[in-house]
């Protein structure tokens, strides 16, 4: 069985599960970035020491400049070799750590056979020659070094511009233009406006463990969020599903006796209103039914108790003092017996063409013929109350229905109206033709009827006189009639038209919807 | 004694008549409730016999409107309604006792016993007078251990002396209480009566009589001293 509980709890302890977890995947990754941002900027920065090493390499090498072209600077000026700065001391000035052994490591070629500079210890193996396709912007990527470590590695391709030969350096002989010693030299050394390139990397080992910290820091946090949200959820649902439970508590407690009480919405949250005005509309149908019920109860009840009442009480008088029977006794017997008959066979008539139990025969009659054949038994009452009886029902009027339960339709009305038509009141037999559907309708007199008991009499055993004091009714023929009419699939209708008179059509279903 | 039997139905209303009368109580009938109101608040009876559903006003405004007429007869309702709700508010309107339809005469009988022996402060159904001993239950009179036979009239009155045993009873009281509306009591009648009885219930003709008369009063029932 599902449990709106448990689904609520699944559903939201997974949804703040993914949440926290990306999150967390969120921060990691962007402090990764970040991290990795930095490194990148900081290689970017010395990409001028790869620059400059990368040409410093060439200062002794290169074509020489011609001796013309040489700028010497004043006497005055000009100091020893031994006091000027070495390339190496000026990286070492500018970029203090790239010559330390824990600092970054670089390593530049000419082509990929060819390492021209790099830092002490570095394995070529390590370290392999980048293909960079865009030779304005630098390859950046990670290299696993043979001890395990990583490294952030920047490459890039740059040139060595320069005229000539270089500048004599101390005591290095002034080369001329047209010398040919340094031929060979020129031949093993590249010209000056080279293509280098190289790759300077650095440790990405405070990285790792910053993003190591970090990563354990989430998932420490995510731990702990995950039992806060575990209770939270837990408690957040315990709370929010206080109203349904207690709307079922107060749903449990309903019963017979106690079907008139109203759930209060003030009390329930809005999501639980709609469900309230639902239970109340069927709390308010349910109490109808049961009073429908509990009145046929207390009518049956009646009904039947009344004449076994009597039954008992006239045989037990006429046990205990037998020189008092007479004829009379006998024939109060017999009419209580037959009282009771009637009320069982109705009830059994009515429960059956309720269920639909009876086998119908359909067969053509001719209205009018048929109604007055119905409306003789009654015809001496009606005579006796001085009622006035207008039938309006042409002779060519032809149905086809099952005429045994039709007679008992008409039979029931026709009673009705013979036994409460006032003396001097009206009985009004008619069809009207121009209403689709309509086969007949009969309208009587009435006195001292009201709506409300219109929408009650045709329920079971329910009469007009609370009393019930006339024996000779029971209260289930109009019940009976409307059952027996959508046996034979019509509608019989009641209508109070003014006050004092009642209206019963009866028409086809069919048709009418 | 005298009983108001308020019944619509008219088979059970003369049976129930026919045995309450057979067993010595007078009765006065009527099929519907404002006749049983004004019988109810007009004439003294030792117990009223109430149905619910009734023509003109129901039983349980009958028995409202008695209630606050200051009437304090014993009502018995009698009814086809068995919930206990309508039991309850039949008992809450003041009813003294509720029997549902069909019931058994013996039951009836019974109930209606106790009842006027509640209205009379009796608790069993026995009444005992030095000797004598009236059982109303069985409708019989002991002296001495002896069965009197007594007419059922007679032994209405000797049950109404008896339950007011001490108490001086005039003439009408007893003409009340004893005979209904469908009795014309002659002038003499219940002097003719307690005569008989007197008769029948002394030992000898030299017996103290239990039955005194207080002339221009009425009578009274007490033991010998």
């Amino acid at each position: 069985m599902s449990s709106i509980r448990k689904n609520l709890f699944i559903w939201l302890l997974l949804g703040l599960t993914i949440l926290w977890a990306i999150a967390g995947a969120g921060i990691y990754l962007s402090v990764k970035q970040g991290e990795i941002a930095k490194i990148d900027a900081e290689l970017q920065k010395m990409e001028g020491a790869l620059r400059f090493l990368g040409g410093s390499t060439f200062r002794n090498l290169g074509p020489q400049r011609p001796d013309h072209l040489i700028v010497r600077p004043p006497r005055e000026n000009f100091q020893p070799n031994e006091n000027r700065n070495s390339p190496e001391s000026r990286v070492a000035q500018r970029w203090p750590d790239l010559l330390s052994e824990e600092g970054p490591k670089y390593i530049i070629w000419t082509n990929k056979d060819t390492v021209i500079r790099q830092s002490e210890g570095l394995s070529t193996k390590e370290f392999e020659f980048p293909e960079i396709t865009d030779s304005n912007s630098p390859l950046f990527y990670n290299i696993s070094l043979q001890n395990g470590n990583t490294m952030r590695a920047m490459a890039s391709t740059f040139r060595r511009f320069g005229f000539g030969r270089p500048r004599p350096r101390g005591n290095e002989p002034t080369r001329r233009p047209n010398d040919e010693s340094p031929a060979q030299n020129e031949e093993q050394v590249p010209s000056r406006n080279i293509t280098l390139t190289g790759i300077i990397a650095l440790s990405s080992e405070p990285m790792r463990q910053t993003l190591n910290t970090l990563l354990f820091g989430i998932i420490a946090i995510g731990i702990i969020a995950g039992f806060c949200s575990f209770s939270l959820v837990h408690f957040a649902l315990r709370k929010g599903l206080n109203p349904l439970y207690a709307l079922g508590n107060k749903l449990a407690s309903v019963d017979s006796s106690s079907l008139s009480h109203r759930f209060s919405k003030n009390d329930l949250p809005v999501e639980l209103s709609p469900i309230c005005e639902h239970l109340n509309e069927l709390m308010e149908r349910l109490e109808d039914s049961f009073e429908r019920e509990r009145r046929f109860s207390g009518d049956l009840a009646h009904e039947l108790r009344t004449p076994i009442a009597e039954l008992k009480m006239i045989a037990e008088v006429a046990l205990r003092w037998p020189e008092n029977n007479v004829e009379s006794h006998a024939n109060e017997t017999l009419d209580i017996a037959q009282q009771l008959q009637e009320i069982i066979e109705s009830l059994l008539a009515l429960s059956r063409y309720e269920n639909g139990d009876e086998d119908l025969e359909f067969e053509k009659i001719q209205l009018l013929s048929f109604i007055k054949d119905c409306w003789n038994p009654f015809a001496q009452k009606s005579e006796e109350k001085k009622i006035r009886v207008a039938t309006k029902i042409s002779s060519d009027h032809v149905i086809e229905t099952d005429p045994k339960i039709l007679r008992l339709i008409i039979n029931n009305l026709f009673s009705n109206a013979a036994e409460y038509t006032p003396s001097g009141g009206t009985i009004d037999i008619s069809e009207d033709q121009n209403v689709e559907g309509h086969i007949l309708s009969i309208s009587n007199s009435v006195e001292n009827f009201t709506e409300e008991m219109l929408g009650h009499m045709f329920e079971r055993l329910w009469r007009g006189d609370l009393s019930r004091t006339d024996g000779s009714h029971s209260g289930l023929g109009l019940s009976l009639s409307k059952a027996c009419s959508k046996c034979l699939d019509l509608d019989l209708e009641a209508k109070l038209i003014g006050s004092d008179q009642i209206k019963f059509t009866l028409s086809r279903n069919d048709i009418k919807n | 004694m005298r009983i108001l039997l308020v019944e619509d139905k008219n088979r059970l209303r003369e049976a129930i008549g026919k045995a309450l009368r057979e067993s010595g109580y007078a009765v006065d009938s009527t099929d519907n409730g404002n006749d049983g109101l004004w019988m109810g608040s007009e004439n003294t009876y030792d117990v009223i016999l109430l149905d619910i559903m009734l023509p003109g006003l129901d039983g349980l405004s009958v028995l409202e409107q008695l209630r606050k007429r200051k009437c304090d007869t014993p009502v018995l309702l009698l009814t086809a309604k068995d919930t206990i709700a309508d039991r309850v508010k039949g008992l809450r309107k003041g009813a003294d006792d509720y029997l549902i339809k069909p019931f058994a005469l013996e039951e009836l009988l019974a109930r209606i016993e106790a009842l006027c022996r509640r209205s009379y402060k009796k608790s069993t159904s026995t009444i005992t007078l030095n000797d004598l001993v009236i059982d109303s239950s069985g409708k019989t009179v002991k002296r001495d251990g002896n069965l009197i036979d007594l007419t059922a009239r007679e032994y209405a009155i000797l049950e109404y002396l008896a339950m007011r045993q001490g108490a001086v009873i005039s003439r009408s009281e007893i003409e009340e209480h004893i005979y209904d509306e469908l009795v014309s009591p002659m002038s003499n009648v219940v002097d003719s009566a307690i005569c008989n009885l007197r008769k029948k219930i002394a030992k000898g003709p030299d017996d103290a009589e239990l039955i005194h008369t207080r002339r221009g009063q009425g009578y009274i029932l007490m033991p010998k001293n």
